[in-house]
């Protein structure tokens, strides 16, 4: 049976697909609602790779997560990627793709690493019809995440939230929000993760992050290493407070941990979700 | 679309992140907000270990036994200096560090890693083979009538090997030294092939990296074998190489079929 909807259910908690856990996956098939492929890892045509996306594809909806569209570069898109991106949306049909607000490479390196550019006009013109051609190519919506950041630019001209509303207006993408992301920003940078949950067109949120950062003493890094913080499920609650209902992730990247854990985090996130479904009934 | 400014302050970015610090940051820096908790100076140190992290970690992954034999104090160390002098890196990163072998390489010749690992570049070179293999494509099924067809014809049969077949030959008892650091190979096919001792060999060994199906393996072969397939592999064609192997082509040949290191007929030689 293949199980590919057209969208994800509301408030449903997915859980990131890691190659650690396929095995148990298949077993067991854990009551997970959809599973998020982190595209870059699973690139491989031959092999293991393809036949265990396969096989979870048969039991459980897909969303495809990118890291190497680079939209914010001014390198030439990258086709080959794109390409590979294509290929995976007719061998997987997974019901979202998305990529993040920021450049992976500039001239001939890659940095494998998300890098934060200014929030200029000219930026934004630039990366809207980056967007506009890899929707264009792909045939389909994507979504956009905030990334977490360690520098700000002085010659930034609005803020993220602003920029991530005019990506929106501008080429119909809709936004991946991190909210994990938006508090390690609020810690390094000091601006209110609320207020920019309040600034971002939050009806065009078609999926929500969560995850874990490294505490280094002093500043916060997105390592995606660890269990979801207080402070990140009480933004999350916040999020929720309206009724906003768009699905939600587990994403642990690194230094990943059995599957029960994934399980007991998405457990939370539905008793968050259940603790505000009152609200949510009343304004949906 | 030519984005200007933009691509002023990537490119200032990128020359922070890829040069010495002090060269780098020096035209970025100014560009930049102060922050309370993080200056410029460590935003850009944050971002490099980020990159040069990543980078390490895909080394550990390909290079296992390399990095069990050093140790991961050393290993680290090592890596770390291939990621630095290769700022570059590459855009999927289960196709970087193809190159540590010859950075091995040079650390040997240079004294800066021990003789006692004069071995090493072959053995990345074995583990990156190895991890190319499980990430190769899958092969197509060999096509007997045109084969047949070609021979028929008296046309040059050119064979084309699988994706994921990789070879190497080492003067050093490699197999035996893989066998014995690669994780997980308890469970794996390979153990049943440990047939040789780290002591016993003298000459050069042979070996096969190769996928079937889904899990590579490693593979010692003969001196023969080996010869056959790096000629088909140099774009030698069978009726060139049927003139000085000195095997049984019948025997050797649908051995090479059977075991799918030969997957199909090139045809456009």
């Amino acid at each position: 049976m293949n199980k590919q909807p057209s969208r994800l259910p509301g408030n449903s908690v997915g859980i990131g697909l890691r190659s650690v856990h396929i095995e148990r996956i298949l077993k067991q098939q854990p009551e997970v609602p959809w599973f998020e492929v982190l595209m870059d890892n699973h690139t491989a045509q031959g092999g293991l790779i393809p036949r265990q996306l396969e096989a979870v594809r048969e039991h459980y909806p897909l969303n495809l997560h990118c890291v190497g569209m680079s939209l914010g570069g001014v390198n030439p898109l990258d086709m080959r990627y794109l390409e590979t991106v294509k290929r995976m949306i007719h061998d997987y049909s997974p019901v979202q793709i998305s990529d993040h607000l920021c450049f992976t490479h500039h001239g001939s390196h890659h940095f494998n690493d998300l890098l934060p550019f200014p929030f200029t006009s000219e930026s934004l013109n630039h990366v809207s019809g980056r967007i506009d051609k890899v929707q264009d190519y792909l045939g389909r919506r994507i979504l956009v995440e905030n990334v977490s950041t360690y520098l700000q630019f002085q010659s930034s001209e609005m803020n993220e939230a602003e920029f991530m509303k005019a990506l929106v207006d501008r080429t119909g993408c809709g936004i991946l929000l991190d909210i994990n992301n938006a508090y390690v920003n609020q810690f390094n940078h000091g601006y209110s993760a609320k207020a920019f949950i309040d600034a971002i067109p939050i009806d065009h949120v078609g999926e929500v992050h969560l995850a874990g950062f490294e505490d280094k003493t002093g500043y916060l890094i997105d390592a995606h290493n660890n269990r979801v913080s207080d402070a990140v499920w009480e933004l999350y609650e916040y999020y929720l407070r309206f009724g906003h209902n768009a699905p939600v992730l587990i994403e642990w990247d690194s230094d990943i941990p059995g599957l029960d854990i994934l399980l007991d985090e998405a457990a939370r996130a539905q008793q968050i979700i259940l603790r505000n479904s009152e609200s949510m009934t009343r304004y949906a | 679309m030519m984005s200007t400014v933009l691509a002023q302050h990537l490119s200032e970015f990128t020359r922070a992140l890829t040069t010495n610090p002090r060269d780098g940051d020096c035209e970025f820096v100014p560009r930049l907000k102060n922050s309370s908790r993080i200056s410029p100076q460590l935003a850009l140190e944050i971002y490099r270990n980020n990159t040069r992290g990543t980078r390490i970690k895909a080394l550990e992954m390909i290079y296992p036994a390399c990095k069990r034999i050093l140790g991961n104090d050393i290993f680290q160390a090592v890596a770390r200096g291939y990621v630095i002098e290769d700022s570059v890196g590459a855009a999927d990163l289960n196709h970087y560090g193809e190159t540590f072998s010859q950075y091995l390489g040079d650390l040997l010749d240079t004294g800066r890693l021990a003789d006692d690992y004069a071995y090493f570049q072959d053995l990345a070179s074995l583990e990156f083979k190895f991890h190319a293999a499980y990430y190769a494509d899958s092969d197509p099924v060999f096509d007997f009538e045109c084969f047949e067809q070609k021979v028929k014809n008296g046309e040059p049969v050119y064979f084309q090997l699988s994706a994921s077949l990789g070879m190497l030959a080492s003067r050093y008892p490699l197999y035996h030294i893989w066998l014995h650091n690669h994780p997980g190979l308890e469970t794996a096919k390979n153990k049943n092939n440990s047939k040789h001792d780290v002591q016993a060999i003298t000459a050069t060994q042979y070996l096969l990296i190769h996928r079937e199906e889904y899990i590579p393996v490693v593979l010692p072969v003969s001196n023969h074998v080996y010869r056959l397939l790096e000629a088909f592999d140099n774009n030698q064609s069978l009726q060139a190489v049927l003139d000085r192997v000195d095997c049984d082509i019948d025997v050797v040949l649908p051995g090479l079929i059977a075991n799918k290191y030969i997957i199909g007929i090139r045809h456009n030689e």
